[in-house]
């Protein structure tokens, strides 16, 4: 329990008013059913809700364990709320998905590409491991839209997507790209098919960042803006970190990119308020906890993150979130009967 | 809560054991944390009724009506009937029943899984669950692979209208009255092509499921297309798989259904070696938060508390051998490469 007594020291959250964590106090409170805090809306300022929030990831963190990175803001707070290790170089995994999407949609605001335009998901791309929906057609080939390659790979996080997107964009192109939109550490790893890549490496600030920019319009155009936040803030998004404890219209209102992979479980996103602007924007990575062949939601980390995900959701609640000069689409769904 | 008792002596619970449900004792047992696991049992009679325990106290705390045919493999009484023979509005559920119906035609050689179906603007469904709705950017041409794939896991709607491109309304109809459903039926719209996803009862759901295991209802290609999906990590989570690692959910086929105030869920729980071992159709309407399609839904709520404890009750028993073993799923994740 030292290194972690050691965190939270680095996270400025002191030893006094938290030491029940370290003394394993905390670790019952993680460990209580789905009640989590008392969550008061009394918040009545970013400042608070990111003090909070920085509270809630020192206990959550500590009672699940392993290592953590992340950087987490409040819009309006002039403290950061959780800056752990923000400038490790971690593997994201699937949470480069955002990037490789982006370097996608660059390249059709640029005319380069279009949404419209069709790539065929071969048995040959589709073979091998992995998560998503193209692996489980068992029939190829169909031929569809990037548009359509986009959701899969932004939603339930398809491996075949992200290949698919390397036929439209090989790596280094990616890589090129985002660096060009000063990402440097936030790459894809080539292989020798220049088409294919391992999805890579960022830091929880970087990813941050991406994502404030995505989120505030300098990144893409609006169009494209709206593709990516459109699909990450779907229903059929990941629902068993951040969103998890959550009703239709919270997790509407909550756009996340989950990645996993041997020991890691990360996630990172954008919460909005109901007004929809932007009220909080987190970049987590968690590596080392146990159970690592558990990819389901039983994990101590993804667990961590659901408790996480319902309490930064209710600090943020009351704010009105950060003004945007591009507009942002509400998400309107509607279950349906058929017909 | 005169109803809930009512409900709890229909189902043969009695009233003297479990009076506690009324006065609310239980509601404290399920508020455990993580949704209240159960001890596994010896027996399949004694899981069942351990499934039944639970179902009668998950369903009495969460209130609205339940209707629901539950069965454990080997057990001479039934887990659950509940108004087991209640036509209902199925919702996605009835999604099994159009897969088997267009995958039905596959083994009689009139469809192919890799022939192509056009996804155009005009098909899909604005704002509808799935894939497809996202796309905002159309004709994709998709085999009948990929569309049974989305309509299986994601629950896709547009997925259905594709179905029906390929199997009218009135064939699907006619395919499930000659397997012997006569009452898990979509129901037709002025466009033969096109169907509200219609009813079933909890019996028939849960009969098709069994058979559909068992190997009687598709050939084993087709079966496996169907089972693949819905025990893939993408298949519904938020309900009986909710309180599960990722091995546990693949051993775990299901769908579920929602619209309006209702919430729905069916499948099946296979032992450790691919045999079926519990079989469920639960479909319920009425509880409070219509407007709540997400995790936090009180029948959802309930179901994943049900799920938790339906495993872990039949968690030590070995399923029915005579099924047909279904191919468990390999999952791995990737990297890329």
């Amino acid at each position: 329990m030292v290194s972690q007594l050691n965190r939270r020291a680095a996270l400025g959250l002191g030893t006094i008013a938290t030491a029940g964590a370290v003394l394993g106090a905390q670790r019952a409170a993680a460990a209580a059913p789905a009640v989590f805090e008392a969550a008061p809306l009394t918040e009545s300022s970013p400042l608070e809700a990111a003090r909070r929030i920085r509270a809630v990831y020192g206990r959550e963190t500590a009672a699940a364990g392993g290592t953590w990175q992340a950087y987490i803001t409040v819009p309006g707070s002039r403290e950061v709320a959780v800056s752990d290790e923000p400038d490790s170089v971690v593997q994201a995994y699937s949470v480069n998905k955002i990037a490789v999407a982006i370097a996608v949609l660059d390249k059709v605001d640029r005319k380069q590409l279009s949404l419209t335009q069709r790539i065929n998901v071969t048995a040959a791309i589709a073979a091998g491991d992995g998560d998503g929906i193209f692996p489980l057609d068992g029939a190829y080939p169909s031929a569809v839209t990037l548009g359509h390659v986009l959701s899969a790979l932004l939603t339930v996080s398809d491996d075949v997507a992200a290949r698919l997107c390397g036929e439209v964009v090989p790596a280094a192109e990616i890589n090129r790209i985002l660096a060009g939109k000063g990402f440097r550490k936030t790459q894809v790893q080539p292989v020798a098919n220049p088409h294919r890549f391992y999805l890579g490496r960022t830091t929880p600030r970087e990813m941050h960042t991406l994502l404030r920019q995505l989120v505030t319009g300098r990144l893409l155009s609006r169009s494209s803006t709206n593709v990516m936040l459109s699909r990450l803030r779907s229903p059929i998004a990941f629902t068993d970190g951040i969103r998890r404890e959550m009703s239709s219209a919270e997790r509407a209102r909550i756009a996340t990119k989950a990645g996993w992979f041997g020991n890691g479980r990360h996630e990172s996103g954008i919460m909005f308020s109901r007004a929809n602007k932007p009220s909080l924007i987190y970049s987590i990575f968690a590596t080392g906890q146990a159970g690592a062949a558990n990819f389901g939601a039983t994990h101590p980390a993804v667990r961590a993150r659901s408790r996480m995900g319902r309490a930064f959701f209710d600090a943020v609640g009351p704010l009105p979130g950060e003004s945007l000069d591009v507009a942002v689409d509400t998400p309107s769904r509607e279950p349906s009967n058929g017909g | 809560m005169g109803s809930s008792l009512n409900r709890r002596t229909a189902l043969g619970l009695g009233t003297l054991a479990t009076a506690g449900a009324v006065f609310g004792t239980p509601a404290v047992a399920s508020a455990a944390p993580s949704g209240g696991g159960a001890a596994a049992e010896t027996t399949p009679l004694r899981a069942a009724r351990k499934v039944g325990r639970v179902y009668a106290r998950e369903t009495a705390e969460a209130g609205g009506n339940w209707q629901a045919f539950v069965t454990v493999a080997g057990s001479a009484e039934v887990a659950v009937a509940d108004e087991a023979d209640t036509v209902l509005e199925a919702y996605s559920v009835n999604k099994i029943a159009v897969a088997t119906a267009v995958l039905d035609k596959v083994d009689r050689g009139l469809l192919t899984l890799d022939q192509r179906v056009d996804v155009t603007a005009a098909i899909v469904v604005p704002g509808g669950d799935g894939i497809f709705s996202l796309d905002g950017a159309y004709p994709s041409s998709v085999t009948l692979g990929h569309v049974l794939a989305a309509l299986l896991t994601v629950s896709d709607d547009t997925a259905v209208r594709l179905c029906g491109l390929v199997a009218p309304a009135a064939e699907i109809n006619q395919i499930l009255v000659d397997k012997g459903f006569p009452n898990t039926q979509v129901e037709p719209v002025a466009n033969p092509n096109r169907f509200f996803l219609g009813r079933s009862t909890p019996r028939e759901t849960h009969d098709l499921l069994q058979r559909l295991v068992a190997g009687t209802l598709l050939s084993p290609a087709s079966t496996d297309a169907i089972l693949s999906r819905l025990r893939a990590p993408i298949a519904f989570t938020d309900g009986i798989r909710r309180e599960m690692s990722s091995d546990e959910r693949l051993r775990i086929a299901t769908k579920a259904g929602w619209f309006d105030t209702a919430r729905h869920e069916a499948g099946i729980i296979f032992d450790r070696a691919g045999a079926p071992v519990l079989t469920y159709a639960i479909f319920a309407d009425g509880q409070s938060g219509a407007g709540d399609f997400g995790a936090t839904h009180p029948a959802v709520q309930a179901r994943a508390r049900m799920g938790r404890a339906f495993l872990d009750t039949v968690d030590a028993l070995t399923g029915d051998a005579a099924a047909r073993h279904a191919r468990t799923p390999r999952y791995q994740p990737s990297n890329g490469g």
